[in-house]
């Protein structure tokens, strides 16, 4: 086959690609589906490479891991490509291996050693750049330390919503406002604590807005502002020769009312009808519809009072917010790009990085641009403040403003927009456009190209997100193939489903050769897959669901759910139920009504102990239980001693959990969900069981075991940057099912203005302010849905499959109806109404929801317990240490810790007497050293209130030594005696090291003697002795064993109690 | 770095330790570990010379034998006593103090590490000598650090205490005093950097006559092999049947087997596990734990050991307010006083107290709470906590050092009987002792900080028990997992390496951001210098590959969707697979369980019938649950499972539905007709409204709501008069007077055998003597929920059906009173008798074209509510939701009845689309 990318080819946007290459100028690059960008980012990264002092000096940025690790993979490659593969003759190929030539000859002459260092090529995303950012200067971030980064963080969200919420029973202003926010949302704390949990997490888009000036009177200016401009553009389109009435703002609002439909679509009929000349006029309908739906110029005072509540709580959010975060050590990607931007932030502008990284950051490329966020487009306009044009630095960013789908990951395609018109910040960038498409053949690309003038605005805007269509001119000349639309009518899920299973198979039958063609099912929504997956599998059909299926939905996984809620909670008593009804156990509907206690006070362990009533379960019931019982018996006994993943791992093996699995890929769930646990878990406990239950449905099953010929499913956003040979994208009249309602909403008028608006008090009517906001808000997204189409139409190499569900009126005739502008299908109908035939509409035979049946209603799945025997896979041979039990009493309280660094101390100056053999030791001299003394207890860690008994304790001990004859004769001269005498020796087969206080050794005999500090008061005294001889005899035997001399006698001497007891020898 | 020094190997340093402690030879490492390796192996070669005890050889950590000249130094005669030389804790405490004290305290994120950080910083200056000249700093962080070093110094210099990065240079000039016993040789072993100031004390040793020698060790002839495998988690797996494989091979000789992990940390418990399953399948569902040969030298964060947290949290609790879920916790701890006697009643408490709960609570309420609600069945738990609310009372509040928080946190737990009855095994008895010792450390700090209060306390003891990294100890066993640094020096039979990918390995430059940059990198840290980095990882896989006769280097190729390369370093050597290398597989218990075919499936849709005769509990909840899903009402009428509840803030809907009831029917106990209620003047109504809304909170003020208490039921009061009065005027636009009869009636009714309490909200009797009967709704209401085959709301047409005056009812109505929704909805035999309330032919809906008139109504009613009964009293079970995706999303039976293996697609499909798009 031929291959664009080496052969002799002159791609139709030649000149562009080489301008692009030009590093001495900054660049946007649109790049289109399959116009070979990231090739382009390499070539330009590999020319960059040729012309810096270091390699840092080039920081390139991409939106995933994946691709990071891809790109810098491939600029490694192209590396080790120049250096040991001969040049290709011509093509892109041999561009990119004359660039990374020139590459290597750099990295030589200034010793980089690129290819041994990959760390150097600072390839990586926009969040690893910030937390490198922000980990290099921790005060200037107001990081400190820096925190983990946590994906999910919803939970730490509700906990600063919650913590917010909980100011209203605090003294001070904020509890008022607290109030009022409760007040508009009808006192109901669980919404509240929602609708501020979802603004915190969108804290990236509003967060600049409302530190701006957010008085009543310049928020009420800009409102009016936005009514004048609205009616005069009404007033600019007015038919010269139709009468106009005089109205004010009001007066034209009002009117307009009259004149249209509530919904603004139509005009109304007689009485209210506009007058002639105006009447049906489609150009004034639009701009009438706008005026209709301003709101009133000022606030209500419950809408003020509503939104100035939220304005002053929302810095008090933030800060509960950033409380919260640092509880837990955690934060999320916004707040390390909120931290990296405030670092890089100061007076004179930016932060000199070459002050913080020692490097200057000189060349900034960027691949999907379209995806940038207001944050992420600030921190580049800091990073590249004071740039100019031929100083050497560059910035290029690439992207496809078509192709920008994650506006819910605070995409915000304007931003392209704005840079393709003005740059950013001070870097003026040439614009550089590629329409090559190598991926698709050509019936395919002039398809989307003539679908796609349609689909997309005519013309760009920025503000409202809309971006023109450019077409691609395709490399890949005409195949079989292209693109098939299937109609469908009436809701019929069903019949879409068989038709994705017949059109799948058939795809993967195509090749002759015996490989296999790749196929993808595509969809925008999960949802959209309820009635395909079942029929693939029904069909036989391999398939790979990415990110489809929730863990929560596995029953494996709700099993171990349900062990861990009942090993957490003994009062849970739907867990203990259940686990008793899992398959490990599985008794049946009468043994658990025979088992449960009628009063429900009484825990579920409670009865499954109680012998009494196991009595009245079924002999097989009773058996299961027993089995069940002695393993939740120890998992019970191991909390606290084990991780809890631990110990629900163990009790599911030891209750033969895997056997209960109904495939391998079960198996691997288990496993996602243990990982899950041990991640979520805090010193062998869970938190909070509902938010990690929660967690669980929100954890996706991995795909099954990839295989050559299976189908992938996956959603249009994980299918972006992935092509197919065939691609079908069922349920294209799906809605997203999404209308939340945020907190406020906010917008900027084309002037700069903002716009705000509180939510409407629940229960209440929507409000004017807040819709005008909203259907911006849904301006954008209609115009996100037609890109998400491109991509999915562009992901296709030979074939595209699109299948809809179109409505047909019986009242028309079966006529069809457009299908909702909200649904892809309905952004599409331009380009595939023709293949939608109307006719009779079938019964509409979606009811109540959607209804596939389930399966075995009544039916119990369970190990049979004469099933169970297999042999435990043997372990290892190896000869274990034997484990000895070694138990010192422990004190309860740390305070018993001074007499034990008293003792340490007196070991310490004793050994120092002896060493002296006495000479010069006396009280007199004890005392002179009463400073080193007390400075060796503070050492030890004696505490001041205890310091002047504890010196005393030394002091007594040592007098009591010097001034006792025992002590004398101990201290004073022997024949080869030492002090803290250090051996190594084995007591039970175990080696460990001794320390004898003090021996020596004459001709007549030896002396092993130990020092015990310990101190006794009143009465008893011989007695202690004779004790303490006892308790510590094993550990002087030991010591002479060691000496090897069993005949030594051993002494143990009290130098507090001038006590001495002796023994052995002879 | 090669060094100059002299040169000796392990062989001529083994002869030198094994003259005793005449040769006056110390060893020092650069790690703990590495010491207790090198005292294993010259135990070994004692041992080979038939010794079965010697002379301790004297083998410590570099740090350590600092510490110890410093000891003894102290007790030598000299020019008064040595100043105190600070403790880690005590010196983070000191940079802890400085940091605070800077304007930035309040609004740094993290303290704890950047405190840490500095601490770095200023052992990396001294160790490095990289001088602090404000000059030379140029930015912000490294000024912020020469500010709070500034403060540091200063207090040190006032306190005279001895600055810990500084060991080295005080100990040179005390190297002469005379306790300070000098080595005549000091070995070095494993130093792959020695750092300026080491090395300038080490040549003051030398030249006050120490031999001061590097022990070079004898490369083992290795062939070195590099594995490629698919994912880190297969990498594990052959590193593990790698380790067993030699393991066995070696039969009954004790090899040394090194796994070497550069993120342990991270990997920690995958990588336990994998060896575990591999080398010993069975170890988990063994009666007693076997001993597993392999010991991986990590430890863990104190505070995430199990009696350690509940401590803190006892401590937090006894301080402060706390989370509820903390307070939860500590009320089943395992580690406090009765937790076994007490066990299933405090699970009870807890489960009581969940219902009514705040997020947030103090030890007061906490214990005022379990009073009302506990007290009797966990008697011991009750006594303590109230004996240590009194305590709290009288000594946690005023500031005090450090020492004298150490005391009265002691005291707390002794209070609530710490650590708990429960016999503690070996590792909790470390545990145990260790966390003693972290708090007489923390005791410690009073000699550099001053007073504190209870947060900041309970604050610090926290964080050092996050620091304090601690692992029991383990026996000696074959096979040793390590990280990199603690591999440094040591010598195995067999050695493997993993994760060794190109963004590992070479370690990516981290420099220490409190020091410049260029700095950092003249001196030669490698951590602040890519190229230096490199040639020191470089050093380090040399050092791997000499350390043993068999060296595997291993790594992924893939890590989730990225493609990863080995690391440069290892690139060179040819890939293997592990099964080259004689790696066997081996039979895993989890396979060997799943291969068993053991399932089988049995019907089982129904339980034993209801008892005949009696009155079922359950009201008309239970018609309904059977409604919606029979499976349902088995579960939650017959096995009366529920789930526990977690806290929120705020009433939940169940409450505020209550709170409206009780103030509707306070309201209409008192107006009673709507004359009367057309009579009612404005200032008349409100305080009637006031009086009622009262009474209301009274009532679930009573049932514990502590909610209510505050400011939020000040509002909840507002609303619920808010709402009232809105109410009052749709009644008062009713066209056919009416007369509240009942505000309240139950009835026994009885529905295909099943007997049950119907309760109603409200009875009117209208104007011409029939009656309407109410249900006060605060939700989302519809006539729908009446009609067709399992009627989602029975209530009513249950009531109407069987209640007293049955044949004169003739409307059934909700009040739908809530915010912006308030009005009646309902069917009536006649039209025009409310408003909202209409005949069944005027009700729109796909559901109600089945129907005739308002006797087709009813008997349908019956008809429908027999069905039910009769399944119900059945003891029918099937998994039947009305409507799988709606029926389920709240349904807490859901685990219970399995529908998760009846519906493989997600039955609960409502989180499906959370994700906006995605
Ligand atoms: S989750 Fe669904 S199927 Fe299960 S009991 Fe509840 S309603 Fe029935």
């Amino acid at each position: 086959m031929r291959n664009p990318m080496t052969d002799a080819f002159v791609a139709p946007d030649e000149t562009g690609r080489r301008r692009a290459l030009d590093v001495s100028r900054s660049f946007i690059v649109q790049a289109p589906a399959g116009s070979g960008k990231t090739e382009l980012l390499i070539q330009r990264y590999l020319a960059l490479l040729s012309c810096v002092e270091r390699p840092e000096e080039i920081a390139a940025i991409t939106f995933t891991v994946k691709a990071a690790s891809e790109m810098r993979g491939r600029v490694l490659a192209a590396l080790r490509a120049a250096r040991t593969s001969p040049r290709p003759p011509e093509g892109q190929a041999a561009r990119t291996w004359d660039l990374a030539r020139a590459a290597l000859e750099r990295d030589a002459s200034l010793g980089w050693k690129l290819e041994e260092s990959a760390d150097r090529l600072k390839v990586q995303t926009i969040d690893a750049l910030c937390a490198s950012l922000t980990r290099q200067m921790p005060v200037l971030s107001r990081f400190g330390g820096q925190p983990e980064v946590i994906e999910d963080a919803t939970a730490l969200f509700s906990e600063a919503a919650r913590e917010l919420l909980a100011m209203v029973e605090e003294p001070g202003e904020e509890a008022t406002r607290v109030a009022s926010l409760l007040r508009h949302l009808d006192n109901d704390a669980a919404a509240a604590e929602k609708l501020i949990a979802e603004m915190l997490a969108r804290r990236d888009q509003w967060l600049r807005t409302l530190l701006r000036k957010t008085d009543r009177e310049s928020l009420e200016r800009a409102l009016d502002d936005v009514r004048r401009v609205t009616v005069e553009e009404l007033l600019e389109s007015w038919p010269a020769q139709a009468e106009r009435p005089q109205l004010d703002m009001d007066g034209w609002i009002a009117q307009s009312r009259q004149w249209l439909t509530g919904d603004g679509k139509k005009w109304r009929q007689r009485p209210s009808q506009a007058p002639e000349g105006i009447y049906e006029n489609d150009v004034l309908l639009p701009l009438l519809r706008v005026v209709k739906d301003l709101p009133a110029a000022t606030y209500s005072d419950a809408q003020w009072e509503a939104l100035d509540a939220m304005l002053k709580l929302a810095p008090i959010a933030i800060a509960q917010l950033q409380v919260v975060f640092a509880k837990h050590g955690k934060a999320d990607f916004t707040e390390f790009a909120l931290r990296a931007l405030r670092a890089l932030e100061c007076e004179e502008g930016a932060t000199d990085l070459m002050l913080v990284l020692d490097y200057r950051i000189r060349h900034i490329l960027v691949d999907e641009f379209q995806d940038t966020s207001f944050t992420q487009f600030k921190l580049l306009q800091l990073l590249t403040s004071g740039w100019e044009p031929g100083d050497g630095r560059t910035l290029f960013v690439v992207g496809d403003p078509m192709q920008s789908i994650y506006r819910f990951r605070e995409a915000e395609v304007g931003l392209f927009l704005q840079a393709w018109e003005r740059g950013v910040g001070s870097v003026a960038l040439e614009p550089v456009t590629l329409s090559a498409n190598f991926r698709s053949h050509a019936g395919i690309v002039e398809w989307v190209n003539s679908a796609f003038a349609h689909v997309m605005p005519q013309a760009a805007d920025a503000r409202t997100g809309a971006v023109k269509y450019e077409r691609s001119h395709p490399v890949r000349p005409e195949a079989p193939g292209g693109v098939h639309v299937h109609p469908f009518y009436d809701y019929d899920s069903a019949g879409q489903a068989r038709a994705v299973a017949d059109v799948a198979r058939e795809a993967m039958q195509r090749r002759p050769d015996g490989s296999y063609a790749s196929v993808a099912i595509l969809v925008r929504n999960r949802s959209h897959l309820f009635e395909v997956l079942p029929r693939l599998r029904e069909a036989g059909i391999a398939y790979r669901a990415v990110e489809i299926d929730s863990l929560g939905h596995r029953p494996t996984v709700a099993d171990l759910l349900a062990l861990t809620r009942a090993v957490s909670h003994l009062a849970d008593r739907v867990a203990w139920l259940s686990i008793l009804r899992a398959p490990w156990c599985g008794l049946t509907l009468a043994d658990l009504l025979a088992l449960a206690p009628e009063d429900q006070r009484i825990t579920m362990w409670e009865a499954i102990r109680d012998e009494a009533r196991l009595a009245n379960l079924s002999a097989d019931g009773r058996m299961r239980l027993q089995r069940t019982r002695e393993v939740l018996a120890r998992a019970l006994d191991e909390q606290g001693r084990r991780g809890l993943r631990d110990v629900i791992e163990r009790a599911w093996l030891a209750l033969a959990g895997p056997a209960c699995v109904e495939g391998d890929v079960e198996l691997e769930d288990a496993d996602t969900y243990l990982d899950h646990l041990e991640a979520m878990e805090q010193s062998g406990w869970l938190p909070d069981l509902r938010a990690f239950e929660e967690s669980v449905t929100r954890l996706f099953a991995l795909p099954d075991l990839a295989s050559a010929d299976c189908v992938q499913v996956m959603t249009i956003h994980k299918a972006k940057g992935l092509e197919f040979d065939s691609v079908i994208v069922p349920g294209l009249a799906g809605q997203s099912g999404r209308d939340d309602r945020s907190l406020f909403m906010w917008m900027e008028t084309a002037d700069g203005a903002l716009l705000l608006a509180p939510i409407q008090p629940s229960g209440a009517k929507p409000e004017a302010i807040y819709e005008m906001i909203r259907r911006l808000d849904k301006t954008k997204s209609a115009h996100e849905m037609g890109r998400l189409l491109y991509v999915a139409a562009t992901r296709a190499r030979s074939r595209l499959h699109l299948m809809g569900d179109a409505k047909r009126d019986s009242r028309r005739a079966g006529a069809v109806q457009e299908p909702a502008g909200t649904s892809l299908l309905g952004k599409l109908w331009p380009a595939v109404a023709r293949h939608f035939e109307p006719g009779d509409p079938r019964r509409n035979t979606r009811g109540a929801g959607r209804t596939v049946p389930l399966a075995a209603q009544t039916s119990l799945r369970r190990l049979d317990l004469t099933r169970l025997a297999f042999e435990v896979p043997a372990g290892v041979a190896w000869r274990a240490p034997e484990e000895r039990e070694e138990r010192d009493p422990i004190e309860f309280s740390w305070v018993g810790d001074t007499s034990r660094r008293v003792g340490s101390v007196v070991h310490r100056w004793l050994q120092r007497v002896a060493d002296e053999e006495m000479r010069g030791w006396n009280r007199a001299r004890v005392e002179r050293q009463r400073d080193a003394i007390r400075a060796s207890l503070v050492a030890a860690g004696v505490i001041q209130a205890e310091l002047d008994q504890a010196a005393a304790r030394v002091a007594a001990a040592l007098n009591g030594a010097l001034e006792d004859p025992r002590g004398k004769w101990l201290l004073g001269p022997h024949p080869n005696a030492r002090n803290e005498y250090r051996l190594t020796t084995y007591v039970d087969g175990a080696r460990r090291d001794i320390v004898i206080d003090r021996m020596w050794e004459d001709l007549a005999e030896a002396w092993v003697v130990d020092y015990k500090t310990s101190s006794h008061e009143g009465a008893g005294f011989e007695k202690f002795l004779d004790a303490e001889a006892v308790r510590y005899r094993p550990q002087l035997e030991g010591y002479a064993a060691a000496l090897g001399k069993p005949g030594a006698r051993r002494g143990l001497y009290f130098p507090l109690l001038k006590g001495w007891r002796e023994w052995g020898g002879g | 770095m090669r060094r100059d020094l002299p040169q000796m190997d392990k062989s001529q340093l083994f002869e030198r330790l094994s003259e005793g402690h005449g040769a006056a030879a110390t060893v020092v490492t650069p790690n703990r570990r590495l010491a207790q390796s090198l005292a294993r192996d010259f135990a070994a070669y004692q041992g080979s010379r038939g010794l079965a005890s010697w002379e301790t050889a004297d083998i410590l950590p570099l740090e350590s034998w600092m510490k110890r000249l410093w000891e003894e130094a102290m007790q030598a005669d000299g020019d008064g006593p040595l100043p105190l030389l600070l403790s880690p804790a005590q010196e983070l405490a000191a940079w802890e103090e400085a940091v605070r004290a800077s304007r930035f305290a309040k609004e740094l994120f993290a303290l704890g590490p950047a405190v840490s950080q500095c601490r770095e910083a200023w052992h990396l200056a001294h160790a490095w000598r990289i001088p602090l000249d404000a000059r030379r700093i140029p930015n912000d962080d490294g000024r912020a650090f020469l500010e709070w070093a500034a403060h540091y110094e200063r207090t040190l210099r006032e306190r005279g205490h001895a600055d810990p990065a500084r060991t080295a240079d005080l100990l040179a000039p005390l190297l002469g005093r005379p306790r300070v016993r000098r080595p005549s040789t000091l070995a070095m072993v494993g130093f792959d950097i020695v750092t300026p100031q080491q090395r300038e004390l080490l040549e003051k040793l030398a030249a006050t006559g120490s031999a001061v020698v590097e022990v070079m060790s004898v490369p083992h002839k290795a062939r070195a092999a590099r594995v490629a495998l698919a994912d880190a988690k297969a990498e594990i797996d052959a590193a593990a049947r790698w380790a067993r494989t030699r393991l066995e091979d070696a039969a009954g000789s004790s090899p040394r087997i090194g796994i070497v992990v550069p993120d342990l940390a991270r990997s920690r418990s995958r990588v336990e596990r994998a060896l575990a399953n591999v080398l010993v399948p069975g170890h988990r569902i063994a009666a007693t734990q076997p001993a597993l040969p392999f010991n991986v030298s990590l430890g863990l964060p104190l505070d995430s050991y199990p009696l350690v947290a509940d401590a803190l949290y006892v401590i937090d609790l006894a301080g402060a307010h706390a989370s509820f879920e903390h307070a939860s916790r500590v009320l089943r701890s395992p580690f406090i006083a009765g937790a076994h006697t007490e066990r299933e009643a405090r699970a009870r408490l807890d489960a009581r107290l969940r219902r009514r709960a705040m997020p947030e609570l103090s030890l007061e309420s906490f214990v005022r709470q379990g009073e009302a609600s506990g007290n009797g069945f966990v008697p011991d738990f009750i006594d303590r906590f109230r004996r240590l609310a009194e305590f709290r009372k009288s000594d946690l509040f005023e500031a005090r050092v450090a020492s004298g928080w150490a005391r009265a946190f002691s005291e707390a737990l002794r209070i609530v009987g710490f650590p708990g009855e429960r016999t503690l095994d070996s590792r909790e008895q470390q545990t145990l002792v260790k966390w003693h010792e972290v708090l007489a450390q923390f005791a410690t700090l009073e000699q550099v900080s001053g007073r504190m209060g209870f947060q900041l306390a309970r604050e610090r003891l926290r964080r050092m028990a996050r620091e304090e990294i601690f692992q029991p100890k383990a026996p000696d066993v074959p096979i040793q997992v390590m990280g990199v640094l603690e591999s440094a020096g040591q010598e195995f039979d067999h050695l493997w390496v993993m994760g060794l990918t190109d963004d590992a390995w070479p370690l990516p430059s981290r420099p220490n951001p409190f020091l410049p940059i260029a700095a950092q990198r003249a001196a030669g840290i490698a951590q602040a210098d890519p190229a230096a980095s490199l040639e020191l990882d470089r050093r380090i896989t040399q050092g791997w590959m000499d350390a043993a006769p068999e060296v595997v280097l291993s790594h992924a190729t893939m890590r989730k969707e990225s493609e990863l390369s080995p690391s440069p370093l290892i690139a060179m050597l040819p890939a293997e697979t592990p099964e080259a290398l004689g790696v066997r597989s081996f039979a895993m218990l989890r396979e060997a369980m799943r291969s068993l075919d053991a399932v089988e499936t049995i019907e089982d849709g129904a339980g034993p019938p209801i008892a005949t005769g009696g009155t079922t509990r359950g009201g008309t909840g239970l018609f309904k649950d059977q409604a919606a899903c029979p499976f349902r009402a088995f579960a939650k009428r017959r096995l009366r499972a529920e789930e526990i509840e977690t806290p929120r803030a705020g009433l939940d809907s169940k409450d505020r539905g209550t709170l409206m009831h009780e103030m509707l029917r306070a309201a209409w106990q008192r107006i009673q007709t709507q004359e009367r209620l057309l009579a009612l003047g404005e200032s008349e109504c409100e305080s009637l409204l006031a009086e009622c809304a009262e009474q209301a909170l009274g009532v679930l003020r009573g049932r514990g709501a502590e909610a209510l208490s505050g400011r939020y039921g000040e509002l909840e009061r507002a609303r619920i008069m808010r709402l009232t009065r809105a109410w009052l005027e749709e009644e008062r636009k009713r066209k056919v007077a009416f007369t509240v009869v009942k505000t309240e009636d139950k009835c026994e009714v009885e529905f295909g055998g099943v007997k049950v309490e119907a309760r109603l909200d409200r009875k009117d009797e209208l104007e011409g003597g029939r009656l309407a009967v109410i249900d006060y709704k605060t939700g989302d209401c519809k006539v729908a929920a009446w009609l067709g085959e399992r009627p989602d709301e029975p209530q009513l047409p249950m009531y109407a059906l069987g209640g007293e005056d049955a044949g004169r009812i003739a409307a059934v109505a909700f009040a739908q009173v809530r915010t912006g929704e308030t009005r009646f909805r309902g069917i009536s035999a006649v039209g025009g008798l409310m408003p909202g309330v209409c005949t069944i032919d005027e009700v729109r809906s796909k559901a109600s074209r089945q129907y005739q008139n308002w006797d087709g109504v009813v008997a349908r009613w019956r008809q429908e509510l027999d069905v039910l009964g009769r399944a119900f009293a059945a003891g029918e079970a099937r998994v039947d939701p009305k409507n799988l995706a709606q029926t389920c999303a709240f349904c807490e039976q859901h685990l219970l009845c399995r529908v998760a293996e009846k519906a493989p697609f997600g039955a609960a499909s409502s989180d499906e689309d959370a994700q906006s798009d995605d």
